[in-house]
């Protein structure tokens, strides 16, 4: 195995400030999956931890040299900690960050508690904002229901409404696929609300607990976003971009960057859980019990530990940590082997080709498919404008 | 519940790809815009001194390249 040049710092920490959420999604990667960690952590991480989070990022920062980092309010749903402490959180950061290093906050809510007030603290400390929304009220009550089993549609939508009245917050739009949706319905409701980014998370799957499938010979969910590609490109007046597709072309480009779900460019991403354990990316909770602990937190580590974790340590060798069978596939470069919670089964962990793999390649000749159809050339369009 | 199958392989599919979209005026607009911010990220990664790492994090939507 090729050693790795020395670990990428991290860029991104996703701090879980809110451990609890006012609504039961049923696919939920922290409540209704295999680790139910979530819910013996604090439901919401106190200001000391937060001084400690802060203090540890800012060493990074400095220590890195590093110009530009993003700071994730994330959880469970962010908001359910309340205004004044969300602020006091926001101003810890912000603090402890070194001379020279720009914090760029980012905020990912299910909509249903925004309000003016909220929006005025986000505009203080430019916080932008994502929302989760499945699409038009029938598809997000297919999975995005109150504790009590009642739609949160309305609320989220009135949310949105609510952000759109700020465009400079706006973040955009978060969706997971469930392929009983009609995907060209779901792409123009949510481009409807004029986001700049619309994403798309497959549902969370292993091996052992692989995702549904009403014909298992077809590689439905790639049908499914390539028919989103397609409504993506019969709507120029929207002008928003979607995440992933973005991506494939991106990655298909030469760009090396991208998304963790696609491309082989080390992962840049930690988590801060609300208890001040650092942990790996929260999306393998989706695994198994432990998947993304690590023993290590932040009053007694430093994140250049996290960094040469055994545990995370892996996914810097790119190419070289994937099973054979990606190894040897042209479209590497692009799907990356798909992520990371997507490739696991019990016998090989991480070593098998995602259980999304017929899917991303569908997909990914899809949309080459089409660039070549456009006579795609990022740099010829540079060469012909003024 | 989940389908007890699971696809591992991939199956053999014509490198055109499936029902790939004719080429449009609406197309080429949407990747116009596209291409402007892919020469960008290419052009940040080739000015950039440490080696590149991915970007974003699934679960949220941060958009680290320019829009």
């Amino acid at each position: 195995m090729t050693e790795p040049e020395g670990p990428v710092p991290f860029r991104t920490f996703i701090l879980k400030v809110a451990n609890r959420c006012n609504i039961d999604c049923d696919y939920c990667f922290v409540f209704n999956s295999k680790d139910q960690a979530a819910r013996r952590l604090p439901a919401r991480m106190d200001l000391a931890v937060a001084r400690a989070a802060a203090r540890r990022i800012g060493e990074h920062a400095s220590a890195h040299r590093l110009r530009t980092i993003h700071v994730v309010l994330h959880g469970g749903e962010p908001l359910l900690v309340g205004a004044g402490h969300m602020t006091g959180l926001l101003e810890t950061v912000r603090d402890a960050a070194p001379t020279g290093t720009r914090v760029l906050f980012e905020l990912q809510t299910n909509g249903t508690l925004l309000s003016g007030a909220w929006l005025d603290l986000f505009e203080r400390y430019e916080v932008a904002v994502g929302v989760s929304l499945d699409g038009p009220p029938p598809a997000n009550d297919r999975h995005r229901l109150t504790h009590a089993g009642r739609s949160s549609a309305a609320s989220a939508v009135r949310g949105i409404e609510l952000l759109r009245s700020r465009p400079h917050l706006f973040a955009g739009l978060l969706a997971v696929v469930d392929l009983a949706n009609d995907p060209v319905e779901v792409h123009d409701y949510l481009a409807a609300f004029e986001p700049p980014v619309i994403d798309f998370g497959l549902p969370h799957a292993t091996h052992d607990d692989p995702p549904h499938r009403a014909d298992p010979s077809v590689p439905e969910y790639g049908l499914w976003m390539s028919k989103v590609y397609d409504a993506w490109l019969d709507r120029p007046e929207y002008g928003h971009s979607v995440r992933m597709l973005e991506d494939i072309v991106a990655l298909s480009s030469g760009v090396r960057g991208s998304v963790e779900t696609l491309g082989l460019a080390p992962p840049t991403s930690v988590v801060i859980e609300s208890d001040g354990s650092i942990e790996a990316v929260d999306t393998l909770r989706s695994v198994e019990e432990g998947a993304t602990w690590l023993g290590l937190d932040v009053l007694r580590h430093s994140f250049d530990e996290a960094l040469s974790h055994p545990k995370l340590l892996h996914r810097q060798h790119g190419k070289d940590a994937l099973a054979e069978h990606c190894r040897a596939c042209p479209l590497v470069d692009v799907c990356g082997g798909g992520y990371l919670p997507h490739r696991f089964s019990e016998a090989q962990g991480y070593r098998n080709p995602s259980v999304y793999c017929a899917d991303l390649e569908y997909l990914i000749r899809h949309v080459q498919g089409s660039l070549r159809q456009h006579g795609w050339d990022p740099y010829a369009q540079a060469a012909s404008s003024p | 519940m989940p389908s007890p199958t699971s696809v591992t392989e991939p199956r053999t599919i014509t490198p055109a790809g499936p029902a790939s979209t004719e080429p449009t005026a609406a197309g080429t607009a949407v990747l116009d815009r596209v291409a402007a911010r892919v020469r960008q990220r290419l052009e940040a990664e080739e000015g950039a001194t440490a080696r590149v790492g991915d970007g974003a994090h699934a679960a949220s939507l941060i958009w680290p390249w320019p829009l």
